[in-house]
């Protein structure tokens, strides 16, 4: 299979504006694939109108090496914002009802139950679920049918900590089982742990596609020089690295590329006559990374 | 198709709202019986109270029997017919299928099945035809209810022949089956349980009284206002009686049609979220 998603030019308009601008993506068979934005970006609209819940405005969209999403839709499950559940029903009695809506034989539901931790919920209805009680349900419904691509935004909205790493062990079990999922999730942190490529959506806008070894790079390539003198630092770099990705703070200097001999700028610095007093690099750097492109910088 | 149909009569049953519904049809529908028959019982009174009056004004005592006498009296093809015109039932068919159709959007389960790639047209027609069920079963506890009494306090006999009985069931049942989409459109643009059931109780009514009123001034009106869906399910079993039956058959399939189409175009181009 050559893609599991593609768009091409992707728009939705509300009020004239739009929400969901031009964007063009392909989601490999296998991937992990983080979708990153701001609040209000776009990342529900691209995922309600990719899923038929609202028209593109403009573009298109394809599953599967060109399928619709009427011939797709039995295989995709997805968790779109809020859990929809039937409220006034138990755990079970939702999920066997999807299974009859869909089609699918209810023999799963067990072992669903089992994966979202919801097994001995017993008569307790949904509407009287806790928050992260819901959220799993919503993902158990997702489940159903044993989907090739899974759509989860904001998976882990609610959950504890164990629920977190749950979820975290489920994707990488349908990834090892070649499932593709799609993730759109605040949690830059818990992102990085799994997923293989990220989309940066800004203002509705893609404005970056990057894989999580590329991500790696630039990010373990961040070295952070201590010195007296920052503004020369910047200079004496700049010209002996032939580059300007070097930026000026306070007491430091940042150069966001890797370093192929560290020992040999110290050198150069020093006899340039500044001291150097420290060189770091820092761990943080992906979620700055993510935080800076989300702002469109 | 098929498993989206189950599915939905499968939430219909575990509905609380149906269930409470039926119960109350079948309580409504007793009740409406015992309450004719005790006012059947006093007819008696209230025929010669009118032909009193009537004869004050100088009036032709024909229409009291006119009023009074096309209903035949005391047996149960009576109480079935005066418990489907009587117009009570189509409130909780609108309270029923407003709540089953608004919950599909209220808990954003319309969602699920549309992202699974369900043609809307099969969502909505499967939804169509489990809320005709629901109203069905709702009017048959309702008429059951009072049929029972009615069969108790009066015996079976009957002094309509049987093809009339029957062709005023099916203009009921058709008539029905209109009101029902009808709900089910007003329900698809409210989308919230409350708004649908207040739209749907009050805008037929409104309606109706409007062309009552309307009536008084312009004579043609009247005309027009007994073509409406709620005057048409009071007056069904007269059209039949008067061998005109052919327009309650013709009204519900225009009502039936006209909301299924502004229902789909509504569902097929909203946002769901
Ligand atoms: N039905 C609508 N009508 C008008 N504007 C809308 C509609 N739906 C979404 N929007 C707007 O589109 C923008 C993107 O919303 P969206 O829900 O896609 O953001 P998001 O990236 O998912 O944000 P969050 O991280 O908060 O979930 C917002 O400005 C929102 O107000
Ligand atoms: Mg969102």
């Amino acid at each position: 299979m050559e893609y599991v998603l593609e768009t091409q030019e992707l728009t939705k308009i509300y009020d004239g504006m739009p929400v969901v601008d031009s964007v063009t993506l392909r989601i490999g068979q296998g991937d992990i694939y983080g979708f990153v934005g701001k609040n209000g970006a776009g990342k529900t609209t691209f995922i309600r109108t990719v899923l038929g819940l609202t028209k593109p405005s403009g573009g298109s969209f394809s599953f599967f090496d060109g399928m619709e999403l009427q011939q797709a839709g039995k295989k995709i499950g997805s968790l779109i914002e809020s859990p929809a559940l039937y409220r006034n029903m138990t755990a079970r009695q939702n999920l066997e009802l999807y299974c009859t809506a869909l089609g699918v034989d209810k023999k799963y539901v067990d072992e669903i139950l089992d994966i979202i931790k919801l097994k001995d919920t017993g008569k307790k209805k949904a509407k009287d679920f806790s928050l992260g009680m819901k959220q799993r349900l919503g993902i158990g419904m997702a489940l159903i049918g044993d989907p090739e691509l899974l759509i989860l935004d904001e998976p882990i909205n609610g959950l504890d900590p164990m629920g977190i790493v749950e979820i975290r062990e489920l994707i990488l079990e349908m990834k090892n089982r070649g499932k593709t999922v799609f993730i759109s999730s605040h949690f830059l942190g818990e992102l990085e742990k799994i997923a293989t490529r990220y989309g940066i959506i800004a203002s509705g806008r893609l404005v970056e596609e990057i894989s999580a070894g590329e991500l790696k790079k630039i990010c373990t390539a961040r070295t952070i020089i201590r010195t007296d003198d920052p503004q020369k630092a910047k200079r004496v770099i700049e010209a002996h690295l032939k580059t300007d990705a070097v930026e000026e703070g306070k007491d430091s200097v940042t150069i966001n590329m890797p370093l192929e001999d560290i020992g040999e700028l110290t050198n150069k610095l020093f006899t340039e006559g500044i001291t150097v007093k420290g060189i770091s690099n820092d761990d943080n750097s992906a979620e700055e990374y993510f935080i800076k492109r989300m702002e469109g910088k | 198709m098929g498993g989206l149909l189950k599915a939905n009569l499968i939430q219909m049953k575990r509905s609380r709202a149906f269930i409470v519904c039926v119960i109350i049809s079948l309580c409504f529908g007793i009740f409406m019986a015992l309450l004719y028959s005790y006012a059947w019982q006093n007819n008696e009174v209230t025929i010669q109270t009118v032909t009193t009056l009537v004869t004050q004004y100088g009036m032709d005592t024909d229409i009291v029997d006119e009023a009074f006498g096309m209903l035949p009296k005391n047996n149960l093809w009576a109480y079935i017919n005066i418990l489907l015109s009587d117009g009570s039932i189509i409130y909780i068919a609108a309270v029923v299928v407003s709540s089953l159709a608004a919950a599909e959007y209220t808990s954003g389960t319309l969602k699920n099945l549309i992202a699974r790639g369900y043609s809307r047209l099969g969502i909505f027609s499967a939804k169509l035809i489990s809320l005709l069920i629901a109203s069905y079963i709702i009017a048959f506890a309702y008429v059951a209810g009072g049929s029972v009494v009615g069969l108790i306090l009066y015996g079976s006999t009957t002094t309509i022949d049987t093809d009339k009985m029957l062709t005023a069931l099916m203009a009921y049942i058709c008539l029905f089956a209109a009101l029902g989409a009808m709900y089910f459109m007003i329900a698809t643009i409210c989308r919230r349980s409350g708004a649908s059931i207040a739209v749907s109780i009050v805008v037929p009514l409104f309606i109706a009284s409007v062309f009552s009123i309307m009536a008084m001034a312009w004579k043609d009106i009247t005309d027009i206002s007994q073509y409406w869906i709620i005057n048409q399910i009071v007056a069904a079993q007269n059209y039949v009686l008067e061998g005109s039956a052919w327009i309650p058959f013709v009204c519900a399939l225009g009502y039936f049609g006209l909301s299924c189409m502004v229902g789909y175009a509504v569902f097929s181009r909203q946002d769901i979220r």
